[in-house]
Parts: structure tokens; sequence; C-alpha cells
């Protein structure tokens, strides 16, 4: 294991992502998160938990997984253009080293943003006197793994395609991924037998990013939290998923004339 | 000049602009009023408000039924579990087990979604919707049913205090539906049934039959039902109040609108003193002579 190699390359990220003041984009998200959170006095507050908890959710994941995909989309295109690939790379790391190194910094960055959005959010959800569940703190985790495997999606994407390519492609497949999932088990049953297939097929080969989604029952009342098998499967298919991923832009990326 | 002199105009132009944007708005983007049968919808953006607030309205169904997502069940499905086809019936968007070939995925997402179809029978409390109520008329104030329901939540406590909140959101609605009847009757009805404020609810009931007999060839079904249930309660304030010669021409004047009104005849029927044995239910006060 090349542990100093891959948390240097992800350091870079991190100073990099500070550099940019991609932070700053993020605290002024979470501000917004708060001053949203204010306006909602309007409403009253007394048994309106479950719309709060809802929105803190869906706004938690969605710029979460922006900032992911921006992060894990444009760093591999950007070490080309600004030619700091080449001294990167004339140091002893192979080119796969420089992919996880750099996955790493962009899973560290995302699960950064994503605390500090956190954090933001159950400020404004203790002004709201929500209580804390367990089913709470698994969303975070599970929310995690699945950013993580965005940042592979985003990475990956980025070996094959330009920047703005990358990242729309990724945030369609981040944010219509419970589209298609619901698409497929809908259709199944009336489809033909080679379409079912098919659809087989795609369910294995797309991305679920809809399992690491635990914002509906965190969200309403009274849910359990989930069993831990469930939460090891999500665990096995992020580093199965993100292995897979790995391999396919190092395929890539080993050939690329840089 | 002063480098810092030409932003600070700029700004000052740009500000001078936007403060008096709020004239420009009516005619440059005019409110658009989602009538049936009218083509206002055909914009973008009012296909855009119509899809955001029919998102909303059915999401209310979620929050009831605690996060559970429900979809309509096919032909196919509703003959399966042998269920009566004329009605709508819900099932929930994660297929069952026996359904999903997804196999341990299906599980994990079953696992980790508010999903158990017992708790499509489970309701939370209606209160939970009412930020979509207020969002849905923030986004489309000409949605009159957002304004009605949301009221009806409001009001389900039913003391003083939401009674008065939901009068003011009733209000807020009829100041944006100057033209409806649903909004006036309701406020109507509140009116009598919380305050037994006669002189109000007239006033209110008059201007509901008032805009129904406008736009009487028009009505969506659930404005007509207002409109009929205007004359109704506006028959019931003339008998309590003792008006009984206008009660009977609101009485007349509903049945020429609704001829097959079963309650406006009852309204005006004189009052039948019960035989002297007889013992009302716990509860239920007769009339004596």
């Amino acid at each position: 294991m090349k542990v100093t190699v891959y948390k240097a390359l992800a350091r870079g990220v991190l100073l990099e992502s500070l550099r940019r003041k991609d932070l700053w984009v993020v605290a002024i998200l979470g501000f917004l998160i708060l001053v949203g959170a204010s306006a909602l006095g309007f409403f009253g507050v007394q048994g309106l938990q479950v719309f709060v908890k809802d929105l803190a959710v869906t706004v938690l994941g969605a710029f979460s997984t922006i900032v992911a995909v921006l992060t894990s989309t444009r760093m591999l295109p950007e070490e080309i253009k600004q030619r700091t690939l080449y001294p990167l790379l004339s140091r002893p790391i192979s080119r796969l080293d420089l992919l996880v190194g750099k996955l790493l910094g962009a899973i560290v960055v995302t699960w950064m943003s994503f605390l500090i959005l956190a954090a933001l959010t159950a400020l404004a959800l203790a002004g709201f006197q929500v209580a804390f569940e367990p089913i709470m703190l698994q969303y975070m985790i599970a929310k995690m793994m699945g950013l993580g495997l965005v940042c592979a999606l985003g990475l990956t994407f980025s070996v094959y395609m330009t920047p703005s390519a990358a990242a729309t492609s990724a945030l369609i497949f981040t944010f219509g991924s419970t589209i298609i999932v619901r698409a497929l088990t809908s259709g199944y049953e009336s489809a033909t037998p080679a379409m079912q297939v098919v659809f087989k097929l795609l369910n294995a080969i797309l991305p679920q990013f809809t399992l690491f989604d635990l914002g509906s029952r965190a969200a309403n009342v009274g849910w359990s939290p989930v069993p831990l098998w469930v939460m090891g499967f999500l665990l096995g298919y992020w580093v199965l998923y993100t292995g897979g991923l790995l391999a396919i832009s190092w395929a890539r990326f080993q050939k690329k004339a840089i | 000049m002063r480098a810092w002199l030409l932003p600070l105009a700029s700004a000052g132009a740009i500000a001078a602009v936007g403060w008096n944007t709020g004239e420009v708005a009516a005619i440059a983007n005019p409110p658009i009023r989602r009538v049936n049968g009218a083509d206002s919808d055909n914009s973008l953006a009012g296909q855009f408000q119509t899809s955001a607030v029919g998102h909303l309205w059915t999401y209310t169904e979620v929050y009831l039924q605690n996060g559970l997502k429900l979809r309509k069940m096919t032909g196919d499905e509703i003959r399966e579990y042998k269920l009566d086809p004329t009605q709508n019936h819900g099932i929930p968007i994660i297929p069952t087990r026996r359904k999903d070939f997804r196999g341990i995925m299906g599980d994990v997402e079953r696992a980790v979604t508010a999903w158990d179809p017992r708790q499509a029978s489970h309701r939370n409390d209606p209160k939970q919707t009412m930020p979509l109520f207020r969002l849905m008329t923030w986004m489309d104030p000409f949605f009159v049913e957002a304004w009605t329901s949301g009221a009806m939540i409001i009001n389900l406590g039913q003391t003083k205090e939401t009674t008065a909140r939901a009068k003011e959101f009733l209000l807020e609605g009829l100041r944006n539906n100057p033209d409806t009847v649903d909004i006036p009757n309701m406020y109507a009805m509140l009116c009598i049934r919380s305050d037994r404020d006669y002189t109000a609810a007239e006033k209110y009931l008059k201007l509901a039959i008032e805009n129904g007999r406008k736009r009487s060839d028009a009505l969506p079904e659930a404005e007509e039902l207002a409109f009929q249930s205007a004359y109704r309660w506006l028959a019931l304030v003339y008998r309590n109040t003792g008006q009984t010669s206008k009660m009977m021409e609101v009485a007349e004047e509903g049945l020429m609108h609704f001829p097959d009104d079963l309650v406006l005849p009852t309204t005006i029927r004189p009052s039948v003193a019960p035989p002297s044995g007889y013992k009302a239910p716990t509860g239920v006060k007769v009339r004596r002579k």
C-alpha cells in the first residue's frame, strides 16, 4: 500500500479545493440553509417536523451531490490543462496511484463539505426542536458512502469526456438514478422476456445511488434504523463498485496520451 | 473620473430600475389564471407552475402516509388483487419482494426507504402538510383548492385561534381570486360554525352566489358544489335569523340552478314538532312548540 503517496495526492486535492475557495461556496450554501430554515418560522413550528426534516435531507443531499460531482469531474482535466500532471507523473508513482489518490482527495473534500452542511443543517433542525434519532446517523453514514460512489463515477467520466460533459452525465446519473430504477421495476413485469434480460443487465450495471439514500426514513416519523446487514451490504457495494469504476478509468487513463 | 464611481453609478442605476419593476411585472409577466378548459397553461411558465404545484399536491399524500410513496394500480393489478375496478387503488411504488426482479438490491431498497405496505393504513397528522399548501399558494395563488384545503387543515383544532388563522388564510386567497365561489363559501361556513356571525356569513355567501352566477357555465366541479352549498347555507342563515321571505327567495333561486337538490327543500320546510311522548337521544336537542 502506498499510503504516503495517496495521502500526498489527496492532500493536494484538498489544498487545491481550499485555494479555489470551494468550501466558501459550501459555507454560502449552508448559510442559505439557515436563512431558509429561519423563513420556515412563517409556517409555525408546531407539528411540522416532517416538513423540516424532509427539506433538510433534500437540500443536504442535493448540495453535497453537486459538490461531489464538480470536485471529482474537474480534478484530472485541470491537471492536464495546467500541465501540472507532468511533474506529478515524473515521480515514482503509477497512473493508477494517481487515480486512487485523486479519488481519495475528492472523497475527502466532498465529505468535508457534507459534514459542514450537515452541521449547519443540524443547527437549523435543533432550532426547530427536532430530536436526534439513530436513523439520522445511519442516514449520514450511508450518504457519505453514496457520495464516495458519486466521486468515483465523476472521476471515471472525466477520464473519458470533457469536464462539462462529465459533470452533466454524472449529474444525470446521480439525480436520475431513482427514475431509472423505478422505470425498470415498473416495466419489468409487462416487458417481453428479451427485454427483461436487458432490464436485469441495466439494473446490474447502473450505479444504484438510491440505495444510499435513507432520507425518506430519516424525515418521517417512527421509522426504525435499518438492519446492520444492510449497512454491510452498502459498504460492500460501494467498495466493489468504486473498485470497478477505478479499473474502468485506469484502463483508459493508462493508454491516454498526455 | 474616479475608478469607483462607475461601479457605484451602475449599481445605483440597477437598483433604481429594480426598485420600480413592480409596475412592469403586471404587464411583462401577467399572472396566469388557471381556469378549466382555458388554454392559459400553454406557456412554459404555466406548465412549470402547474407541474410543480401538482407535484406538491400529490406529495401531501406522501406526508400523510409517513413517507410511503404509492402509485396507481394497473388494470392487471386490480384484477389480480380482486379489487373494485371502478375505483382508483394505490400500491407502493417499490414492488414487494415477490414482484421485484432485483433480488437483494430490492431487499436493500425496501430496507432503506420508508417502505411497508402496512404503512398505507397509517395516517400522519394532516397538519404536517400545511407547509406544502403554503408553498402551493405561493407558487400558484390561483389554485383555489390549495387555499380551501389549507384553511381546512389550519382549522383542524377548531379553536378560536385556528379559526382566525384559517379565515385570514382564506381572505388572502380571496384577494388573489376575487371571482371564486369556494373561498367565500368556506369563509362564511367558518363564520357560522365557530362565531355564529350571520352578518359576515351573509355577506360572503352573497359574494359566493354572485360569483357563481357570473361563471355558472364554466364552474369546475368543486366550485359548482360550493355554489350549491352557498345557496343552502344562505337559506339557513335567513332561516336562523327569521328572514323567512329572503330564505324562500334564496331557496327558489337555488332550486332553479340545482333542481335535484334535496337539502334546500328540507331547509325551507316548516319544522314538525315531535309527539309529546318522544324522547330524544342523548345530546340531541328537540324543538318544542
